[in-house]
């Protein structure tokens, strides 16, 4: 089972709390028990003894004990303490008061001059007795008295009970509160990985792109290396689309040099030297926008879509000025999108500048929010794209080395770049009577 | 017209240059952004060309220095890149447009004939006045649908004052827009071609279509029929 940190953390504590405190618990009652026993025997003893300071012989020299002992127990008949003395042959020589009642199996041990304590039960109750045999010498014949005094255990079992309950609420609220405390103490403690957890989370919803800085000094070599990781792959995506920049800019300068050339020579061989020169562009072009679209990162960031769009439109406004068209766009504000931001003005600008280029008067861009699909709109007034031309835009970019020159290649190049984002293209009528390039990615 | 070229590719630079010329442009070009942006501050520009990867300053910051100066030509970049990024950064720094490089000549040369119009406030590349018809992209005027003989910068001296009409234009400020930088200013060469074009294009005097001014210069006086007047 896979528990987190948390949980480990409070469960085994918890086991460790429970443990101890059970083991506190068997340990005091344990104690408790046997000084209330120890308790116990030594207040029967003096009982005993007692009994053997009260006891005198009478004129024929019978034994004899006071009508009222001095502890009261022994006076009343529904009391607890029980005691009487009997002979050798267990004949009754005295009896106390609260014996009258109550029939006891008194259990004889007649060891000489030793206390000697028995448990035994009657009627439910269970009693605790102490039997001490001594031999008097009375004119000159020896003669064996036995004492014994019984508690009834009540008293006892009600004090240990009543301990026990004290006991175990009090270590049952003592946990409690250590558990409490332990929850609170861990929270705090994780805290920081929380933290962590959140920033990271951030990180892959595109609102921050490092990790804070403030850790304790226990995670801080794991966020450091996580933020130096972020930076790296960051500057490495730099580094690698610049040189790609680079080599476009280099290729470029001697296309444009060679086309100058050949647009003012004279010769046949003119057209189609241009015309391969223009090949050689569109394959530069598609295959370093192909190299250079970064595709869905794990850890990209959000970019707000509209004011992406507003950028593309007031440029393409100014390109376009003397068509003098209507652009719309109908994106709500809070809409973003997981996306490279190269790879979004690419998308945006390649699909608008389509727009515009076809188009009559009229452009749109609208976008929507459907089950955790982003559907991104662009259509216009323009004459649109037949069935045929649908296909062949599409799947142009699977064969840029074939392109013919004209236009669609934009499309294309928007094609092979959903693809990297799991995303996809759909190319119908619009409501404008032109063409509608639905996105959903 | 005089354009600007700032491009460090010399092969590029020599071949636009020439290529403008020979379309009857004057024409300054420059290697380095700085030298560039000095030209364009110093000098009568009426539109700029620059290419975005530029030694010393960059296209971009050319651009947006111009602008913060006040300067309102139109600029054409040129970049090698081709993102969508470059260019909106381009056209938001102040630039006009964008060609992608390489391009074909024809292609450049449409795109500067429209900007020059554009900045004049005509949206249209044929421009009518009365019986006067200026077509902008071919470079020819007609009058009562004759097309006239004009020398290059005859042409030059009426599309100058048509793309600023209504402004007193001097002498000078003509010349220089008109002539490469070694021309002899003090040469009345130009009244002289405003004479011949007063004459080649209102035989009759009727229309009066450049104005003389005094010891100010000279306005093409004519509205444009197909123009609404409130694009400018």
């Amino acid at each position: 089972m896979n528990f987190s940190i948390h949980n480990r953390i409070l469960l085994s504590a918890f086991i460790t709390l429970a443990l101890f405190m059970g083991l506190t618990g068997l340990v005091l009652d344990k104690a408790f028990r046997a000084n209330i026993n120890n308790l116990q025997q030594e207040n029967l003893r003096t009982q005993i003894y007692s009994l053997l300071a009260a006891a005198e012989l009478d004129d024929n020299d019978n034994l004899q004990l006071p009508e009222v002992m001095t502890e009261p127990r022994l006076n009343l008949l529904e009391s607890s303490l029980h005691a009487r003395v009997t002979t050798k042959d267990n004949k009754v020589a005295w009896q106390s008061k609260s014996m009258l009642n109550i029939k006891l199996p008194f259990i004889c041990n007649r060891e000489m001059g030793k206390f000697s304590f028995s448990e035994m039960t009657q009627d439910k109750n269970s009693y605790t007795l102490v039997t001490f045999s001594t031999q008097w010498v009375i004119d000159n014949s020896e003669q064996t008295y036995i004492f014994q005094v019984a508690e009834n255990d009540n008293v006892l079992t009600s004090q240990i009970n009543l301990f026990r309950k004290e006991l175990w609420s009090w270590l049952a609220g003592v946990s409690t509160l250590l558990i409490m405390i332990q929850t609170v103490i861990l929270r705090w403690g994780l805290k920081p990985l929380r933290y962590v957890a959140n920033d990271l989370l951030k990180i892959e919803n595109g609102e921050k792109n490092r990790l804070a800085t403030n850790y304790p000094k226990e995670i801080t070599p794991l966020t450091k290396n996580l933020n130096q990781l972020l930076d790296s792959s960051q500057s490495q995506l730099k580094r690698y689309r610049e040189a790609l920049g680079n080599m476009a800019h280099s290729l470029k300068t001697p296309l444009a040099v060679l086309q100058g050339i050949f647009n003012s020579t004279e010769s046949k061989d003119k057209d189609t030297a241009l015309e391969q020169l223009k090949t050689i562009n569109e394959i530069i072009e598609y295959q370093l926008q192909r190299a250079a679209t970064v595709g869905r990162q794990q850890l990209a960031e959000s970019i707000p879509l509209r004011p992406v769009a507003e950028k593309i439109i007031n440029t393409l406004d100014k390109v376009y000025k003397d068509k003098n068209i209507q652009a719309k766009i109908n994106i709500p504000d809070n809409f973003s999108i997981k996306m490279d931001e190269g790879d979004l003005f690419e998308l945006l600008g390649n699909l608008i500048e389509n727009a515009y280029k076809w188009c009559n008067k009229q452009v749109i861009i609208s976008s929507s929010n459907t089950n955790d699909k982003l559907i991104l709109i662009i259509e216009d007034d323009g004459p649109g794209i037949s069935d045929e031309q649908r296909e062949l835009i599409l799947q142009r970019g699977k064969r840029a080395d074939q392109s013919t020159p004209g236009h669609g290649l934009g499309l294309a190049m928007v094609s092979d770049m959903l693809l990297l984002y799991n995303a996809s293209i759909q190319i119908t009528k619009s409501n404008l009577a032109g063409a509608k390039i639905i996105i959903s990615i | 017209m005089r354009l600007l070229i700032i491009e460090d590719e010399p092969n590029i630079r020599e071949q636009l240059h020439q290529y403008l010329q020979q379309q009857g442009y004057a024409v300054d070009s420059a290697e380095d952004g700085k030298a560039g942006l000095f030209l364009g501050t110093e000098h009568p520009v009426d539109l700029a060309i620059v290419d975005l990867g530029l030694p010393g300053m960059p296209g971009i910051e050319v651009i947006q220095k111009w602008r913060e100066q006040g300067k309102t030509f139109p600029i054409l970049i040129l970049t090698a890149r081709g993102k969508w990024q470059d260019k909106v950064e381009g056209l938001e720094a102040g630039a006009d447009d964008y060609l992608v490089k390489p391009f074909h000549n024809e292609e450049l040369l449409a795109r500067t004939r429209a900007l020059l119009r554009r900045s004049a406030g005509i949206s249209q590349p044929v421009i009518q006045f009365e019986k006067i018809s200026i077509n902008t992209s071919q470079q020819t005027v007609s009058v009562n649908q004759q097309q006239l003989e004009l020398t290059a910068y005859e042409y030059k001296v009426i599309e100058y004052l048509v793309m600023n009409s209504e402004k007193v234009i001097s002498k000078t400020e003509l010349t220089e827009h008109i002539y490469d930088q070694d021309f002899d200013r003090d040469s009345n060469v130009i009244e002289v071609f405003v004479g011949r074009l007063r004459k080649k294009l209102d035989p009759d005097g009727e229309l009066k279509p450049i104005e003389t001014l005094r010891g100010r210069g000279y306005r093409w006086n004519l509205t444009p029929l197909n123009e609404d007047a409130s694009t400018s």
